[in-house]
């Protein structure tokens, strides 16, 4: 028989620190169960599938210092090269890396006449390697044939070309039927649509239109390069190492700017969402360690202020257990008071939000996982002063303090 | 650790109905008598019979529910728990022993009506006299029909006009059947009861019976028997 009622009246006749520990207990919830939601929400952001193998590529960046070099000619030979090395799974030319956050988006449009509506997507230019370099998952049509992949300048647009899309962007462009074999616009220029992947996430993970992507054939001759080089999970750093220095090697005047795993770049494009999770993980494990002191605290006080009433308790016939019992319950009444005042104050606030900031409603689980981890913290905390009150005589009750 | 015989070749027997007064200089091993009396401590050697029932060596729990049970304690500074009303006070020791509320809500009412404070129910023991709040504990310890009251010094916070009240009601209690042992230094006090018990230096060095006492039944048999032999305390 848990005797609620009497824990109940004694703490409404001791109400202030009770009602401070309340306070400061439902400030916690509100506040700890807000910042869980906002982590969950980046790890889940940072988490969403991206399409790629990104465990196992790395991207070499070069700039060709002499003017006047045949590009065509530079990355069909480097791609030799690379792809013969060990450890390389496959590797291809790209004009923007997926998930760095540089990249080039259009406007996609389903006929020239009719621009009322348009279909954001990014763009990636690649070769006939790409889909296996970055390990995507081709669901409908064809692969680009290597005699497709077309070599220009930038001011030389060919007007027609080929394309794979994404599955999200086949969907919103063609919801009704099958999107390969239908023709869509690129400004002016025309594309078929050959394929369609699973997935793959844009150059901006946080845009509306990340998962709208489409890879267009073409290597444009530009004096800086991207490769991205496919290897072994396991030999990836190994692989990168020796193919920077092997690039090095066959042309020493070209400058290699930068050679970074996907996973490296991908931390890098969350570095806000990685430092907000680290920053409210601290908030977070601080004022719970804030709350147990305090617990602690306040326990230590009442029942080195009640010395005297355990004693009484004991006399009268209370077991050891039962003063712990009576202590726990008076712990647990404190934080059903503030979780129910904690999601109250929780709910205000994430209602605010939602109106003010489109963010979405603090779902209930973070609010439960909350009062119950603070209700375990508070148990743990009260426990050691809990055990010195049952270890408290009954013939206190007898002496004459 | 000082080992010391706070009680020696210490032999008391106390019949059911009695009303007994144990008395004693400060130091002479009273308050350990009322220790080992009430089950508050331990000894180390030595026989306690309550009740009948060998009690002189049981796990704090068993102690724990034989005071609840069979020993109704009033002390000298009363013991009600200041934040709980009168009500709730005499209820604490009916909650221990796992009564049904309405059980404990009958013997809380009766208790308080016999020592005349039923309408003082819901007042806190602040807003009561020293008289009241030790009637209050009286009920507290009669509610759960105990063998036995154990009184330490019931009147010692008391005037004299308070004092003698209590005394009258502990009497009254007494002459109703129920055996009490009182725990007093006061010789005027402890002449109101049927017999008295002198403690000096741990041994029971005398012990008087006053005519008042006249035991209705003699072959009944010991209720209440306290630690004979010799009652080792470790301090």
């Amino acid at each position: 028989m848990l005797d609620i009622m009497p824990i109940l009246k004694s703490l409404w006749r001791n109400k202030t620190g009770p009602l401070l520990i309340i306070l400061q207990l439902s400030l916690t919830v509100a506040v700890v169960s807000t910042a869980l939601f906002v982590v969950g929400e980046r790890l889940e952001n940072i988490g969403r599938p991206s399409g790629l193998a990104e465990e196992e590529i790395f991207r070499v960046w070069m700039r060709q210092s002499s003017s006047g070099a045949d590009i065509e000619q530079i990355a069909k030979r480097d791609m030799e090269i690379i792809r013969a090395m060990p450890g390389v799974i496959d590797a291809t030319p790209i004009s923007y890396v997926p998930i760095s956050g540089a990249g080039s988006s259009w406007l996609l449009f389903k006929s020239l006449e009719e621009k009322v509506t348009d279909f954001p997507s990014a763009i990636y230019e690649m070769s006939d390697h790409g889909l296996s370099t970055l390990g995507l998952e081709l669901i409908e049509g064809r692969n680009f044939n290597a005699n497709e992949i077309q070599y220009y300048e930038r001011e030389n647009t060919p007007e027609q070309s080929i394309t794979i899309i994404t599955k999200d962007l086949a969907n919103k462009l063609f919801p009704d039927d099958s999107a390969v074999g239908k023709v869509i616009y690129m400004g002016n220029m025309q594309l078929t649509i050959v394929g369609i992947v699973e997935r793959l996430m844009g150059p901006w993970p946080d845009a509306e239109f990340a998962t709208s992507s489409a890879i267009l054939p073409d290597i444009v001759k530009e004096n800086s390069l991207n490769y991205l080089v496919r290897a072994d999970r396991n030999q990836r750093d190994a692989v990168m190492h020796s193919v920077v220095e092997k690039l090095r090697s066959i042309d020493s005047t070209r400058l290699i700017v930068d050679e970074k795993s996907i996973a490296q770049i991908k931390r890098e494009t969350y570095s806000s969402d990685y430092a907000m999770i680290k920053i409210l993980s601290l908030v977070i494990f601080l004022l719970v360690f804030v709350n147990a002191l305090g617990i602690v605290g306040l326990t230590t006080f009442w029942v080195n202020q009640r010395r005297k009433q355990i004693g009484i308790r004991r006399a009268l016939g209370s077991t050891k257990a039962g003063v712990m019992r009576y202590f726990m319950v008076e712990n647990v009444v404190l934080v059903v008071f503030a979780a129910v005042i904690g999601t109250m104050i929780a709910y205000v606030n994430s209602s605010y939000m939602v109106r003010t900031h489109g963010m979405s409603l603090l779902p209930i689980e973070y609010v439960v996982i909350t009062v119950l981890f603070l209700l375990l913290v508070t148990m743990l905390a009260a426990y050691l002063p809990i055990r010195k009150a049952a270890q408290i005589s009954p013939v206190v009750a007898v002496a004459n303090v | 650790m000082i080992e010391t015989h706070a009680l020696r070749d210490f032999n008391l027997e106390v019949k059911e109905g009695e009303f007994v007064a144990v008395t004693g200089p400060s130091g002479s091993g009273k308050t350990t008598f009322l220790n080992i009396a009430g089950l508050l401590e331990t000894f180390e050697q030595g026989q306690y019979l309550l009740d009948g029932q060998d009690v002189s060596r049981l796990s704090d729990n068993v102690r724990s529910k034989l005071r609840n049970e069979k020993i109704g304690f009033i002390f000298q500074g009363f013991n009600l728990i200041s934040d709980l009303n009168i009500f709730d006070n005499v209820d604490v020791p009916l909650r221990y022993r796992g009564f049904s509320a309405a059980e404990r809500k009958k013997r809380i009412l009766n208790a308080l009506e016999m020592v005349g404070l039923a309408s003082r129910a819901r007042h806190l023991p602040s807003q009561l006299s020293g008289g009241q709040q030790q009637r209050v504990a009286i009920a507290r310890a009669l509610a759960g029909e105990p063998k036995f009251l154990l009184a330490d010094e019931p009147t010692g916070n008391l005037d004299t006009l308070m004092a003698r009240q209590v005394m009258e009601m502990l009497e009254d209690i007494n002459k109703n059947g129920m055996t009490i042992v009182m725990v007093t230094h006061d010789p005027d006090l402890a002449r109101r009861a049927n017999r008295n018990i002198q403690i000096v230096d741990g041994q029971v060095t005398d012990f008087k019976i006053y005519e008042s006492y006249v035991d209705s039944d003699s072959a009944r048999n010991a209720d209440v028997a306290s630690a004979n032999k010799s009652a080792t305390q470790t301090i």
